[in-house]
């Protein structure tokens, strides 16, 4: 009984022939999502699909970065073409001593930051390197600098990669 | 601030570049391992299978390129080479250079070494007994200008690239390899009909080691053109950034200042 | 009397040689020998002054030294130009 209602059931799905595979694969898809595009300055790389370069359009000419670049690379670029520092690789800026009741806020995108202190004043000391987590109170063994995390992450699922 | 931390809250906080999960590392050990156990092999008389060596050699040009392809596609396409990243590799590979300049100075070492004072067994002469060193002003002397040219077509290949000038790049480039290849097969040809060889005393050892090592050097070198002229070829280059092509012209550098030396101490100084 | 100041005459070791003042005299050793088989092909056997050189490779050199030497040059294998 079942098997009668499955050999029906075989004989009534549609065949593929081999040959129609070169013409499916020959039909040019246009599957490119629709937020897709092109971002030629900082406000409009609003998401990581938009940051495409508009591509170079004098083919005698080698591009330049800012016609092929994408990803992160194009972000820089064009933070950098107006004038903005996108990553922050400057030194933290230490200009009290932290208290436990008083502490260094230290910004940070992510729930858990490693930061180095030499002491207060800046320098004082060979540098130590505290983990400071989310919530918790960290205080440097040596200076008795005491640093808090302030976190300015996306919030919910923070540690998403 | 705030709008900059909006901006790198959607991607990544860090310019640098955290590489994902990749085979080629293993795969290139392996390679080499099998490389160097067929080289020694063959320098101990234990085999003489140069099919097996060839396919080694075959297999690590191989991996190298896999490697590259997706260097230049998280590179190019995915844009993941922020100006950190590039500066990291462009530091690791001046590092990398100053390996190559402790190697040239040990091997300078090992031929002043034998030069200077040489030993009772080759009559305390140098070169030793019954060695004919060939002329300095013959193949070496054409082999020596062609690195200088290749040099200078180098630099122009670079600066129509920064110009954005593609088919002065590309022919410059073209030029540049060109000159190395013709360096290799010169040298090749040297190599030929040259009447001593790796063995014959310790004049062979080290005119071989430093010559012979620096044609190596040359070969990738040439390689690693091949593989920018590609890029520079497919838009992947750009007038500001190729960090990529930067490297393979300190490479290129490199070898000509130390060819000159080899030059200078091997055949016009040891003779 | 006469005897020891006849035989002090007579044996004598080879004392400084200001050309080699280096603690290693292999390069001394060599150049006597090779001396020594020179001022023979040049001067002759019986030539007096050529015996010092024979007399300093023979007191300094190694005696396995000396004996794959003159094998060399037996065969024609020894590595000085004129030899």
């Amino acid at each position: 009984m079942l098997a009668r209602t499955a050999l029906r059931t075989a004989s009534t799905r549609p065949v593929r022939l081999f040959s129609t595979s070169r013409l499916v694969f020959s039909e040019k898809k246009n599957d490119t999502p629709a937020e897709f595009g092109v971002s030629h300055s900082l406000s409009e790389a609003t998401s990581p699909n938009k940051l495409f370069g508009p591509g170079t359009k004098d083919p005698k000419a080698q591009p330049s970065s800012f016609e092929i670049a994408t990803g992160l690379d194009r972000l820089e670029l064009l933070a950098k073409m107006e004038g903005i520092e996108l990553f922050d690789t400057q030194p933290l800026v230490q200009d009290r001593k932290g208290t436990p009741d008083d502490p260094v806020l230290i910004d940070s995108l992510d729930p858990i930051r490693y930061i180095g202190c030499t002491g207060f004043p800046k320098g004082s000391q060979e540098v130590n390197w505290i983990r400071l987590e989310r919530g918790k109170l960290s205080r440097d063994w040596e200076s008795g600098c005491c640093y808090m995390l302030n976190y300015i992450g996306p919030e919910g699922n923070a540690s998403h990669h | 601030m705030m709008q900059k931390n909006m901006k790198t809250n959607l991607y990544q906080s860090n310019p640098f570049h955290l590489v994902k999960p990749s085979p080629w590392p293993m795969y290139l050990v392996f390679g080499l391992f099998g490389f160097l156990l067929n080289l020694t092999m063959m320098m101990h008389n234990i085999t003489d299978n140069y099919m097996m060596l060839l396919i080694n050699v075959i297999t690590l040009i191989y991996i190298g390129l896999l490697w590259s392809r997706d260097i230049m596609g998280e590179a190019t396409y995915l844009g993941e080479h922020t100006s950190k990243v590039s500066e990291g590799l462009n530091m690791g590979f001046l590092l990398f250079l100053m390996t190559e300049l402790m190697w040239f100075f040990g091997m300078f070492w090992a031929y002043f070494y034998s030069a200077l004072t040489p030993s009772v067994e080759i009559g305390e002469i140098w070169p030793p007994m019954s060695i004919m060193p060939m002329q300095a002003t013959d193949l070496p002397l054409f082999n020596t200008l062609m690195l200088l040219m290749s040099g200078a077509t180098m630099t122009y290949s670079h600066h129509a690239l920064m110009a954005r000038n593609r088919f002065n790049s590309m022919f410059g480039l073209f030029l540049t390899m060109l000159l190395g290849f013709l360096f290799i097969i010169c040298q090749y040809f040297e190599y030929y009909y040259c009447s001593y060889t790796l063995a014959d005393s310790v004049y062979g050892s080290v005119f071989f080691m430093l010559t012979g090592l620096h044609g190596m050097h040359v070969m990738t070198g040439t390689l690693l053109l091949c593989l920018n002229f590609y890029r520079l070829y497919n838009y992947q280059l750009t007038s500001e950034k190729h960090t990529g092509f930067n490297t393979s012209i300190l490479l290129w550098h490199f070898l000509d200042v130390a060819w000159l030396f080899v030059y200078i101490v091997c055949y016009y100084w040891g003779v | 009397m006469a005897d020891e100041a006849e035989l002090r005459a007579k044996l004598h070791t080879f004392g400084n040689d200001a050309r080699f003042p280096d603690q290693n005299q292999t390069h001394r050793c060599f150049q006597n020998y090779v001396d020594y088989f020179r001022c023979v092909k040049a001067k002759g056997e019986d030539f007096a002054p050529c015996k010092e050189f024979w007399s300093t490779y023979q007191s300094l050199c190694p005696v396995s030294w000396v004996e794959k030497w003159d094998e060399e040059r037996s065969k024609g294998n020894f590595p000085a130009f004129d030899l």
